[in-house]
């Protein structure tokens, strides 16, 4: 009960803390997205399903960037500033609460357009190829949220803040976001082995064979590079003397 | 004793020697102060305290257990629950209220404890005097309110150890008087570690004072005894009504290696300069056997000037060193 209220507490804590960026985090989260999928729908010859599925798993993949990047990470980078973490270290809350607290609340806020995005699919596939689905879209969200608190762990603040959005950017500019990965261009394909979008985008389209990419080696490197994040945020979340390598 | 701080060094990787060798006590009842210029280690103290930098040498007890030979959960823990913290920025929630961030302290340490705290929002925001920024979000308050906040957040629920980062800096006369009786009546009992630029805030609440430098206790002991640890000299006006100016030359004249002339003397008005209090004392003493004093106005250099005296010889001492 008591770790209930505790948790409970902590999520009031975020969503008030969050009133005052209502308005970016909607223009970020939803607005920016939506249009995006909008206009690309709206486009003549995206309407077979195997394109408008294109699109919407890239819109979904965008929106999770958008909010764990571009806004999560941000806030997990200002967990770290000097002053922060001195008031943290005598107040009733730990670093690793708020970081969990933080990601609970930016997937709920980014779920129901997900899950909207998901239903117009649903009825297109069959029912196994969409709970292989589900489960690869929960792991692109774990993925994409131990990201970002690697990030913000790592980055400083004010720089978070510049260059988190440039990071997306280039992240998304190697990624088929908005195509099938047989349209990308060579040099592209080339550079997106190292991105992870790339390969979280194909993981979510491998349930409804859109991509005839070999699955196995994103799954893979997918998996290495949570493998690898996890342990640096351990590390990081565990160093006592945290302002040492600030 | 809550506090004992041994021979405590910090080294950054750069080669900067924040901290060289301090010690120091803070014992239950006790207001410490910290003063010294910027970048004298007051702040790498309170962080090696609160346990966010390692010390490169020496020793930190808190209530008898040594932090540095503990485990970091432990030691976290320990901190949590000996500790509160004022901090020198005036950090804010800028999406919530004063009361908000209470309630949010108070519901977590309610967690954390599991016991109900019995002082309510109400009363901390009475007992400072700021129930009218109870619902003004973080954004809006200016940066005394701000730190006047961050003290109600520290003393909502009050722990043994109480380190206080220049709290008063930016907050206004009246809230400062506010905040010092509220220490001195309701924080008798607490052991509190006090840095600060405003000397009248030290020798008001303190009482005991470490004088840091460059990352050296250069000078301890009460407020007193640190102004008096250095004789400065001080200012005298003096009219002395006495046709028998000879006599007032006479005397002047047997103090000449102990004063000197602040300002032109303009009739029977004269300036003069002691070297010490003392001598200012004794030659009015003497002027007094031969004639009237009509008015005196004796300035004795107070707590600040000796301090701004004792830094700035320090600082010269450790350059010359």
């Amino acid at each position: 009960m008591n770790f209930l209220r505790r948790w409970k507490t902590l999520f009031i804590f975020e969503i008030k803390s969050m009133r005052l960026f209502g308005m970016q985090i909607l223009i970020s989260m939803v607005i920016l997205p939506f249009i995006l999928l909008l206009l690309l729908l709206l486009q003549p010859g995206s309407h077979t399903l195997n394109q408008k599925t294109v699109l919407i798993t890239g819109y979904i993949v965008a929106s999770l960037l958008g909010v764990y990047l571009n806004v999560y990470a941000i806030t997990v980078a200002n967990l770290m500033l000097p002053e922060v973490l001195e008031l943290y270290a005598v107040l009733p809350i730990r670093r690793r609460e708020v970081i969990g607290a933080g990601a609970a609340i930016y997937t709920f806020l980014v779920l129901p357009q997900v899950i909207i995005a998901s239903g117009i699919l649903l009825g297109h596939y069959p029912l196994v190829a969409m709970l292989n689905f589900v489960v690869s879209l929960l792991w692109v969200m774990f993925s994409l949220v131990i990201w970002a608190v690697w990030l913000g762990l790592r980055i400083r603040y004010y720089v978070a803040m510049g260059v988190l959005p440039f990071i997306s950017w280039v992240m998304l500019l190697i990624t088929p976001i908005y195509y099938d990965v047989a349209v990308m261009p060579g040099w592209a394909f080339v550079a997106s082995m190292l991105n992870p979008l790339f390969h979280y985008v194909l993981i979510l389209r491998q349930p409804l064979q859109v991509s005839n990419f070999p699955i196995g080696l994103s799954w893979g490197i997918s998996l290495l590079f949570v493998g690898i994040l996890l342990i640096g945020i351990r590390q990081r979340i565990k160093e006592m003397y945290i302002l040492e390598t600030l | 004793m809550i506090l004992r701080v041994d021979d405590l060094s910090k080294q950054y990787p750069n080669g900067t020697e924040a901290n060289r060798g301090i010690s120091l006590t803070v014992d239950e009842g006790e207001i410490v102060g910290l003063v010294g210029p910027n970048g004298a280690g007051k702040t790498t103290l309170i962080r090696q305290i609160l346990g966010l930098l390692r010390p490169t040498s020496g020793r930190i007890w808190l209530d008898n257990i040594e932090l540095t030979a503990i485990s970091p959960d432990y030691r976290a823990k320990l901190i949590r629950q000996m500790i509160r913290y004022v901090p020198q920025m005036p950090l804010y929630y800028p999406s919530l209220t004063a009361q908000e961030i209470l309630e949010l302290i108070r519901d977590l340490w309610q967690c954390e404890e599991k016991t109900p705290i019995t002082r309510s929002v109400d009363e901390i925001l009475d007992a400072f005097d700021i129930s009218d920024i109870r619902h003004v979000m973080g954004y809006q308050m200016s940066q005394g309110q701000h730190k006047l906040l961050l003290l109600a957040m520290a003393l909502f629920h009050p722990s043994p150890l109480l380190i206080m980062d220049e709290p008063t800096s930016m907050v206004d006369i009246g809230h400062k008087y506010l905040l010092w009786e509220f220490i001195q009546q309701n924080l008798k009992e607490h052991a509190i570690l006090l840095a600060s630029h405003d000397i009248g805030e030290v020798r008001r609440l303190c009482h005991r004072v470490y004088v840091l430098t460059q990352g050296k206790v250069i000078l301890q002991g009460t407020p007193e005894e640190v102004a008096h640890s250095v004789t400065l000299p001080g200012e005298m006006e003096v009219v002395f009504e006495s046709e028998n100016e000879v006599s007032f030359q006479k005397i002047l004249g047997t103090f000449a290696e102990r004063c000197e002339l602040a300002g032109k003397s303009r009739g029977y008005t004269h300036h003069i300069r002691f070297a010490t209090i003392r001598d200012a004392l004794e030659f009015l003493s003497q002027l007094e056997q031969v004639g009237k004093l009509a008015y005196v106005r004796l300035e004795a250099p107070d707590f600040e000037q000796s301090l701004h005296h004792i830094l700035r010889t320090g600082i010269q001492k450790q350059e010359e060193a």
